[in-house]
């Protein structure tokens, strides 16, 4: 039997793989759009624009990561779930919440400078190095956000 | 290590030679060329040439990538790139070549005439197909002595009233195609009502329209149409054939594109120079360290040309070249792509060197990973013989793969296994690994303000490295110091001191008014908060690692399920085992490298950095399908 605990502990694991996963699917998918369309202009600076193009795919991963720690941290993925009480449960969906949310968001707004970068560098190859920097700025914080949520999650002891 | 002291070189010489001598210079490769301003009257005459030289390279560079797809021998990542002689570089025969490229543009031609057939012949055949089931000959549809014949088409919808009505009437109506909603018909009435029901046809939408043909039936054209478009296809055939026969010809296209190339850097150069009617002068800069012996190889082959080697003016700015030991030098490439430092300010690459390396480790952080990485990389490069360029990156990697087994090891992490008992444990116990990333974020901090008193101290003004580097080493350590209670009294005097000089000295260069240099004071103590979010920064190193390392976890969780399926599950396990596996250090190692990357750019080179160098471009060859022999 299921208790409610246990369901929101699950419902942050998707929380933060869903909303995570889902801005670096639109982000790469974006940047992937504006690079195949610099590449036809360019087609020289395609394998430069490759790095800029998964640069946004990483907030997934985080998201990813802080899901599969929850499945680690209640049981789940060792197949003998533990006892989650509801306060707990509510904990977790707390928690997964800096991950979720901003790595979403940050996502699609690093896949927007990465978009940028690729015009940039379309124009001046030799600036990738800096487009990349520039890129990678936006990153920060999704790193902060995964921190903080893997420490909440971390310190709720079942 | 530092940056390259440059010289001035000037050399003057017979025109005759000229040619002879620029050849030189590039095969030796040192000298950067730049432009001499006088107001001499000079003789320019090869603008005619060059024009033509580049239009003949941007041909060729056309032939080859059309015969890209044709090439015989199959190119690939892993092969290194043919050796050339420098002599095959300087032979300028290429009068067969051009032939070649020649035979390519009119098949290119036919080509393109072939497209444009077949692209009338489809439209010709869509203009047909509503037609086709016509029962008679074009030339049958006209009006008789007694009759009158309507060809067209009308929307579908609006017929069945049209039969209705036309029952009775002495009318006959044949439709026989359809394209979407209008349905084609041949209609035919007898002249007497022939009004009325050409006014009944308009009410129905009627549109009236010939075949597009002049006679014969339709499915005959038909059946013409197609053949014409199989012959041109077959035509498009034969072109694509005769274009791979000519795929031979590309490595000989390659050399004439770099022997091309080549002879567009030195008509570049010749831009610069100066030519009378009988001499040439040129000026360029060379490293000071390669200066004498190239002295002595110019004068060995050219007895004749006057040079001269003199240190730079005061108010000449020389470009910038980094010279490291072999350990640091592949380093440069992560300075160079930012921006190149000042010339005389400091070259960062060996103090930055071990930072970015122990920065790679951590990130990557999976032992496993890194010894693939370093055992690997040098393979790759005896293979793959890359680029000095990409060269610089392999080994950059690979010294980063190096750290990475010490970090891995710390870290307790071979392939996503732990199986020792650890010093770090970053999932379980994280508070100390963060504590670790944020010490040697504040090291590599601290040795970038050093590298900025350095600076200062170079070029002769040690107070500065007191007022704008001393005063935060004893801010932000005196800061520090508060945390722990037995040093805090030393701390607090350590952080007011360091805190006065900057409030009292920030501003000196801004203004001589007291209170303004006050005021500009309190804006850089402010630069407190910068240094705040410059170490939270390093945090990253703990969040990228545990990225690695929890994901690895996970492959290798998910690998245990699959291998206790029976003899399947263990081969899709390896499968998997090694495909995850390698996605995740794939991943994690760009991942590491441009974080790596950024904490240098920003977090140390904002502590120091005066960027602003312009590269130093020597005159040489910079071949791009090929290896030149050393």
């Amino acid at each position: 039997m299921l208790s409610y605990g246990q369901i929101l502990a699950f419902a942050a694991a998707v929380l933060s793989t869903l909303l995570a996963g889902y801005g670096s699917a639109k982000a790469v998918g974006m940047a992937g759009q504006t690079s195949a369309g610099v590449s036809t202009e360019n087609p020289e600076v395609n394998s430069k624009l490759m790095v800029l193009q998964i640069l946004p795919g990483t907030q997934g991963i985080y998201g990813f990561l802080i899901g599969v720690i929850i499945l680690v941290n209640t049981g789940a993925l060792a197949g003998n779930l533990k006892e989650v009480d509801l306060l707990q449960g509510l904990m977790y969906v707390a928690a997964v919440l800096p991950v979720a949310v901003v790595g979403w968001l940050s996502a699609i707004n690093q896949a927007k400078v990465a978009s940028a970068g690729m015009l940039m560098v379309g124009q001046h190859p030799d600036m990738s190095g800096k487009a990349i920097t520039m890129t990678v700025m936006v990153e920060t914080y999704a790193v902060l956000a995964l921190l903080a949520s893997f420490l909440m999650v971390n310190a709720i002891k079942l | 290590m530092a940056i390259v002291d440059m010289q001035r070189i000037h050399l003057l010489a017979m025109s005759r030679e000229k040619g002879r001598l620029l050849r030189f210079i590039q095969r030796l490769g040192v000298i950067q060329i730049t432009p001499v301003s006088t107001d001499i009257e000079q003789v320019k005459e090869n603008t005619l040439e060059s024009a033509g030289n580049e239009e003949t390279l941007v041909r060729v560079r056309w032939a080859i990538s059309r015969l890209l797809n044709h090439d015989p021998a199959k190119q690939s990542m892993f092969k290194p790139l043919p050796l050339a002689q420098p002599e095959q570089l300087e032979n300028e025969d290429i009068q067969g070549l051009m032939e070649v490229v020649e035979q390519l543009e009119a098949l290119e031609k036919r080509s393109g005439d072939i497209r444009g057939n077949q692209m009338r012949l489809t439209q010709a055949i869509d203009q047909l197909k509503p037609w086709l089931e016509l029962p008679l000959p074009v030339e049958q549809i006209k009006d008789t002595a007694t009759s009158k014949v309507w060809s067209g088409y009308a929307p579908q919808r609006n017929l069945a009233n049209l039969m209705e009505k036309w029952k009775s009437l002495p009318v006959a109506f044949q439709a026989f195609g359809q394209d979407r909603d209008a349905v084609y018909f041949v209609a035919v009435a007898h002249r007497s009502i022939a009004e009325d029901v050409y006014a009944d046809l308009r009410a129905a939408g009627f549109q009236q329209s010939t075949p597009p043909l002049s006679k014969g039936l339709p499915k005959q054209r038909l059946a013409d149409l197609e053949k014409e478009l199989h012959q041109q296809s077959e035509q498009a055939d034969i072109i694509l054939k005769e274009t791979s026969e000519l795929g031979v010809h590309l490595p000989s296209l390659r050399l004439a594109f770099e022997m091309l190339s080549a002879k567009k850097a030195r008509m570049d150069a010749m831009d610069d120079i100066v030519q009378t009617r009988s001499t040439v002068f040129m000026a360029g800069w060379v490293p000071k360290s390669l200066s004498a012996s190239v002295q002595a190889a110019i004068n060995k082959e050219f007895p004749d040309v006057q040079l001269s080697i003199s240190d730079p003016g005061p108010d000449e700015e020389p470009p910038v070249l980094l010279q490291n030991p072999p350990i640091t030098r592949p380093y440069e490439a992560v300075i160079s792509g930012f921006a190149l430092p000042a010339p005389g300010a400091v070259d960062p690459t060996n103090v930055m060197m071990p930072f970015f390396a122990c920065f790679f480790g951590m990130m990557v952080s999976d032992a496993g990973y890194g010894l693939v990485m370093a055992l690997l990389i040098p393979l790759m490069v005896k293979i793959m013989q890359p680029s000095a360029g990409a060269k610089k990156i392999f080994w950059i990697i690979c010294g980063g793969g190096i750290a990475t087994v010490i970090w891995g090891a710390l870290y307790n992490t071979w392939f996503g296994f732990g199986p020792w008992p650890t010093l770090f444990d970053p999932v379980n116990d994280s508070l100390p690994v963060m504590a670790l990333c944020i010490g040697i974020g504040a090291l590599h901090l601290f040795a970038g303000l050093a590298l900025g008193a350095y600076q200062n101290i170079k070029k002769g003004e040690p107070m500065a490295a007191v007022y704008d580097q001393l005063s935060w080493f004893m801010l932000v350590i005196g800061l520090g110091m508060l945390a722990l209670p037995q040093t805090a009294a030393i701390g607090k005097w350590l952080a007011i001191g360091g805190a006065g000089i900057v409030l009292l000295t920030a501003g000196r260069d801004k203004s001589k008014n007291p209170i303004k240099r006050l005021v500009s004071g309190l804006g850089a103590l402010y630069g407190v908060t910068s240094w705040i979010s410059d170490l939270l920064s390093y945090m990253r190193l703990f969040g990228m690692g545990l990225a690695t390392g929890v994901i690895g976890m996970v492959i290798n969780q998910l690998v245990g399920m699959m291998m206790g399926g029976g003899i399947i599950g263990i081969l899709f396990g390896v499968v998997v085992f090694i495909g995850a596996h390698l996605f995740n250090a794939a991943i994690n190692i760009l991942g590491a490298y441009v974080h790596a990357c950024r904490l240098q750019y920003i977090e140390f080179f904002g502590k120091f950095y005066e960027e602003g160098g312009k590269p130093f471009k020597p005159l040489r060859y910079s071949p791009r399908y090929v290896r030149i022999h050393e």
